[in-house]
């Protein structure tokens, strides 16, 4: 019995002295940081494609905009429509008003979306630098303080996470604008200059 | 005169001599012997009478009376009266002629012997007297010496042993000395290459430095940002600088471990010389301290003990160079060069590519879509962008248009799922993706459009608890339908069993 025990009292020095061995937590934390980078390239990934699918659905919608508009341009030039109210009053242009109200707060929404997941991307990828940087001091210094970096990482993995994990929006959260409005933006044609500048962030 | 007659007054005139002289004998008798050699040449007789007085005893009977006490006046007499003879013969050499003649004329035998008799013992004294004092002598002189041998033998042999004794302390205090000063140079050799390292380290953030303010230049060119206020609404431009300052930090703080390191270095060096130094003339001189050193270099060794808190960066109160500065630093730069743009390494390889030079292309680590719409120009039968981290859909869209029949992407540490839907469509035969560590189910699901027939996942880690990183069955089914998977072992053990289970179990 009494040799077991001091079988045991070695062994637990050993670990004892094995974790507190600097060379080996530095070890531990380069390992764990590493996990902290392929964390965020999977959310990162998912990110991107969150992103890619945004702006290929922004895209589409672009293309249907620029449709309803143009069917509306046509029905003014066939029906010789001049007043908003004559506008509003034709069926076809107030239907097509109406769903481009819908995409413009879709296209709007999927904006500040894109916008979300390209910050979180960019500020996720700046970590994955900080963490890259980290490491090299580790690896050379043996040892570094990454305890509040781990956490800034976690914090930002709890706010990104469930952001990837669900859909783009929620399409009942849309506030559409009223369809005069659209109507005076059309007719202004400031939708032109809209388009212009959506197929820039497109692209991007 | 007639011979009796002759006799008669020689007897007398001896008779007035013995009278009136006391001198010893001996002394009479052998000064003529030794003192006056000219007397035996001037007076031949006198040789003659020496001789005769030299002869020993032939008488026994006198002899006894000369050794027998009763008698020994007449015999001292006697030999006074010989004595006398002698000295006077010296003196008068006609009385010696006279005598001689006696002597001659009547021969005393038993005189003669005992004569002969006193000299020979006497001799036989002095020669004994001098041989014992000669071994006498010899002999203390031989114990002196013999002693003398001995104590220098013995002080030599002490001296030998202290010296053998010194020279095994010193040789083992040099071998103790020697062992410390090989540990406190390999100490030196590890702070060195600590130095070393962390001036590498010190390099590469300067280089990372130097490329994210040409990635920032680039961006504004791009962007056409011309304003600090602009430059932080571009969330890349932002992201950099942040990244600037940081490694602007860690470059500052770097310094810390490197002066330690210097200073450690340098006094290591002077312990090891000073002991270097002492430990030759320790072999001829007295008064060195190995064992001081030995101490000195203990204590060194372990105050400079290579130990991360030694090494430590303390990050807090640090004062950031400010993002505006930094901005207008690269503003600078770049405005300053605008005739020859110093461009980010991707962008500079970028621009290779798609003028058609391929050489770097292995070197990107990041492809934008309009980058791979000219790398699939590339002819040839593998693509090998083995240095992307991270592949954009819109990237992956025009990339896996390329005609070719080997992909390499083993820099990707993640697929997405939509970069994977236009890799799994690709018409090549093999594809490489050893970083990958998770091949998720809908990846695998992907991977089932694929009608290739080589992959390799080698990266791979099958993590216990957690089944949902590896559509193992959809890499089974990829197999069953004709494909080559190169999976580590125990995901290759995996896949085997879910092959062998029968279908729907």
């Amino acid at each position: 019995m009494e040799k077991r025990d001091i079988a045991r009292s070695i062994l637990a020095a050993t670990i004892l002295l094995l974790s507190f061995d600097p060379a080996s937590g530095g070890s531990l934390k380069t390992e764990s940081l590493e996990q902290k980078i392929y964390e965020i390239s999977a959310v990162r990934a998912k990110m991107i494609d969150k992103i890619d699918q945004a702006v290929e659905i922004r895209t589409r919608l672009g293309q249907r905009f620029s449709e309803l508009r143009d069917e509306i341009r046509a029905e003014q030039t066939r029906c010789e429509i001049h007043s908003d109210q004559q506008a509003l009053q034709n069926l076809r242009i107030r239907y097509n008003l109406s769903l481009i109200r819908i995409i413009r707060a879709y296209t709007d929404r999927l904006n500040e979306r894109i916008d979300f997941f390209q910050t979180a991307n960019e500020r996720l990828r700046f970590m994955v630098q900080q963490i890259n940087d980290d490491i090299a001091i580790i690896n050379t210094l043996e040892d570094m303080e990454i305890e509040k970096l781990i956490k800034r990482i976690d914090r930002l993995l709890n706010e990104f996470i469930p952001q990837t994990e669900k859909h783009v929006f929620d399409a009942a959260e849309i506030l559409p604008v009223s369809i005069e409005q659209i109507w005076n933006e059309i007719n202004m044609n400031p939708a032109e200059k809209r388009t212009m500048q959506t197929d820039q962030s497109f692209s991007g | 005169m007639g011979e009796e007659e002759k006799k008669s007054e020689a007897r007398t005139k001896l008779d007035s001599s013995t009278k009136g002289d006391s001198q010893p004998a001996g002394e009479k008798e052998t000064a003529p012997e030794t003192t006056d050699p000219q007397a035996e040449i001037s007076h031949p007789e006198n040789a003659a009478e020496k001789e005769t007085a030299a002869a020993p005893p032939s008488d026994p009977a006198k002899t006894d009376e000369n050794q027998g006490s009763p008698e020994v006046p007449a015999k001292k007499e006697e030999n006074e009266v010989a004595e006398k003879k002698g000295t006077d013969a010296e003196d008068d050499p006609n009385k010696e002629s006279t005598e001689n003649l006696l002597n001659k004329e009547k021969p005393n035998q038993p005189a003669k012997k005992k004569l002969s008799a006193k000299f020979a013992v006497s001799a036989l004294l002095i020669v004994a007297v001098f041989s014992g004092f000669f071994v006498f002598d010899n002999r203390s002189k031989l114990k002196t010496i013999k002693k003398e041998k001995l104590k220098v033998s013995a002080s030599r042999r002490v001296s030998l042993k202290n010296r053998q004794k010194n020279q095994s302390t010193h040789q083992t205090e040099s071998s103790l000395l020697d062992a410390k000063i090989r540990e406190i140079n390999a100490l030196r050799d590890t702070l060195l290459h600590k130095q070393e390292e962390i001036l590498e380290l010190k390099q590469d953030y300067q280089k990372g430095i130097d490329e994210l303010e040409k990635e920032i230049s680039d961006e504004m060119q791009k962007k056409g940002i011309s304003t600090f206020l602009q430059a932080m609404e571009n969330r890349r431009i932002e992201f950099g600088l942040q990244t600037i300052q940081r490694r602007q930090i860690y470059i500052r703080k770097l310094e810390r471990p490197l002066n330690w390191i210097f200073e450690a270095s340098e006094e290591l060096l002077y312990i090891k010389r000073q002991a270097l130094v002492d430990l030759q003339i320790a072999e001829i001189a007295s008064g060195i301290d190995l064992n001081m050193h030995m101490q000195q270099i203990k204590a060194a060794a372990e105050k400079y003990k290579l130990t991360a808190d030694k090494l430590a960066i303390d990050l807090a109160d640090v004062q950031p160079e400010s993002c505006a500065t930094i901005w207008q630093r690269i503003e600078h730069s770049r405005l300053k060069n605008t005739a020859a743009q110093s461009h980010s390494k991707n962008q500079i390889i970028s621009e290779q590519i798609c003028k058609g030079d391929f050489a770097r292309l292995a070197e990107l680590t990041e492809i934008s879509p309009e980058t791979a719409k000219c790398v699939i120009q590339l002819q040839g039968s593998g693509l090998f962008l083995s240095g992307l981290t991270e592949l954009t859909p819109a990237a992956a869209r025009h990339l896996f248009q390329w005609n070719g029949s080997w992909i390499c992407l083993n820099g990707l540490r993640v697929l997405s799922l939509r970069a994977a839907h236009y890799l799994f469509q690709w018409p090549g035969d093999w594809i490489s993706l050893n970083g990958l560590t998770e091949f998720p189910a809908e990846i695998g699901q992907a991977l089932l459009q694929w009608n290739g027939t080589q992959l390799e996942l080698m990266g791979l880690r099958d993590i216990e608890g957690s089944p949902e990183k590896i559509g193992i069955e959809f890499l089974a089914q990829w197999e069953q339908f004709g494909g080559k998977l190169f999976v580590p072992d125990n995901v290759r053990k995996k896949i085997n069993a879910f092959n062998r289970e029968p279908a729907g179990a």
